[in-house]
């Protein structure tokens, strides 16, 4: 069963997610911080899914992080509020990645993260 | 009363000072009775003192017991709270997974939950909430507070609208926008736009979206803030934009309608707002020619005239006119790009510049032209700049081509 890693600091939009991925058949782990999120990534998931607004450090550093430092190809499908935000189109220009905006279709989110993984 | 931030800080802060304030009345007080005594041989002085003493300690220890105990309190009601909502919204969640919807009369927190929810979503999940809604509740209960006399009220029940946004509360909400409360106005502006940014397909939304569009023609709304709705509507934006295109729209809305269009992309919009870019008044041309370029399209029927504009009058058209002839194949604007390189403005020198060097090897190689043989001397230092700030020449270069110049 393919693992999604979920980055989202709303625990009523990361339950969402959660529930989701589950629905369609994903093994699912919720962290709401880019600081646990570094502690799992060695797990090797099979797409991660981000928030772009996280306190403290930003979904976008950490992306950045992910394919820059890290030289990790993970597909990410990045969450944001905006989709005309500048910070979603510097997170487009990465590889592997895609976006899904906030509010989202539960089957538009599964639809977008089952064509990751 | 209480901030985000350091409120425990603050807390003790004010105990402190009310206790020293205390403290040092009562010094005063006490070192003042022998005094009073020797002038005023009899008692009165002497209880009155220590009456008024008594008085002041008791009122300042009643504040501090009040701020104390209303930060005690609320701080545990809203955590209580909170953890009401969070439980409602996780059963929400459950239910739109497939769980069994619970039995009604369901308490307050279970809205707050539902429309935490529902405010996440869109499309089947969204929808199911909305079901939900109506099965326990009537729209009724999201409405009547928009008619309270309190401001924080009304504004308590638009945030809940917006969270809601029920296409069944959308006229209503409108209504609020006709209010003399600029706040309450400007917000129910934004609930009714998130509303109709999810509005039904149907006959039903056209309606909606002429009533929006003149909702939004009210002089006391700022162009800012009418920009910002309009933003809003999302995907639901074209159907009011189209509306606001045209004459007798004022200005200052056709504008906010143009940019909307523009930066939220909306490709659909590409013909009507190319038709604007011949428009008499130069905020509505650039704002046209902007958009044109946001929406990273210029309709066939348009190129000549976009073409045209690059030779417009105004300095700010002439900019937002290079600006979208990017989109434009490079043979059909080269000669202008190079004669724009010496135009009066800086500005548009340098929008020229930045169109001509996104053009590759090509633009890098007619910079590198330009910065040696332009005929116009601001053209020639223009281009050094450009290439210098790419680091397409490093600083001697630069420093030898500008000594030449």
């Amino acid at each position: 069963m393919p693992s999604v890693l979920v980055v989202e600091d709303d625990p009523t939009v990361a339950r969402l997610v959660e529930m989701t991925l589950r629905f369609g058949e994903l093994e699912v782990r919720a962290v709401g911080s880019v600081a646990e999120a570094r502690d799992l990534l060695a797990e090797g998931w099979d797409a991660i899914v981000l928030d772009i607004n996280l306190p403290g450090t930003s979904g976008l550093e950490l992306l950045r992080e992910l394919r820059e430092d890290l030289d990790v190809s993970t597909p990410v499908v990045m969450l944001s509020g905006q989709r005309h935000d500048d910070e979603v189109q510097r997170a487009l220009a990465f590889e592997g990645t895609t976006y899904v905006t906030k509010p989202f279709a539960p089957e538009e989110l599964l639809e977008v993260v089952q064509a990751a993984v | 009363m209480w901030r985000r931030y350091g409120d425990a800080v603050y807390a003790l802060f004010v105990l402190g000072g009310f206790v020293l304030q205390a403290a040092a009345l009562a010094l005063l007080t006490w070192s003042f009775i022998p005094a009073a005594s020797r002038l005023f041989p009899s008692a009165t002085p002497t209880r009155a003192l220590l009456g008024a003493l008594l008085l002041t300690t008791t009122a300042l220890l009643g504040i501090v017991g009040f701020i104390l105990g209303y930060y005690l309190i609320g701080a545990r009601r809203e955590a209580r709270r909170d953890a009401e909502v969070r439980a409602w919204a996780e059963r929400w969640t459950g239910v739109v997974f497939g769980a069994e919807a619970p039995e009604g009369p369901l308490p307050p927190r279970a809205l707050e939950g539902l429309l935490e929810v529902r405010d996440k979503l869109r499309g089947s999940g969204a929808q199911a909430l909305g079901q939900l809604f109506e099965r326990y509740w009537s729209r009724d209960v999201l409405i009547r507070p928009l008619r309270s006399r309190r401001l924080v009220k009304r504004l308590d029940a638009l945030d809940r609208l917006a969270r809601a946004r029920l296409a069944s509360t959308f006229f209503p909400m409108l209504h609020a926008t006709e209010g003399a409360d600029a706040r309450t106005r400007g917000m129910a502006l934004r609930a009714a736009a998130r509303t109709l940014a999810l509005y039904p397909e149907g006959p039903a939304t056209d309606e909606a979206q002429d009533a929006f569009a003149a909702a939004l023609d009210d002089e006391r709304i700022s162009t800012g803030a009418a920009l910002e709705t309009l933003m809003l509507l999302e995907d639901g934006c074209s159907g009011v934009a189209m509306r606001l295109f045209d004459d007798p729209t004022p200005r200052w809305l056709r504008w906010a309608a143009i940019e909307a269009a523009g930066r939220l992309e909306r490709v659909d919009l590409g013909l009507s707002i190319a038709a604007l870019v011949d428009d008499l008044d130069p905020e509505i041309r650039a704002a046209a020619l902007r958009a044109l370029h946001g929406i990273r399209m210029i309709p066939g029927s348009a190129e000549d005239r976009v073409r045209r504009l690059l030779y417009d009058e105004v300095d700010f058209v002439r900019v937002q006119a290079a600006r979208a002839a990017e989109l434009l194949p490079f043979g059909s604007i080269a000669s202008r790009m190079w004669e724009m390189l010496g135009d009066p403005s800086w500005w548009v020198r340098r929008t020229a510049a930045e169109v001509v060097g996104g053009h590759g090897a090509t633009g890098a190689a007619m910079l590198d032209w330009a910065a040696r043989t332009h005929p116009d001397r601001y053209a020639r230092h223009m281009a050094i700049q450009f290439l210098f700030d790419g680091q397409q020449i490093d600083l001697g270069t630069a420093e030898r081509l500008r000594s030449v110049v």
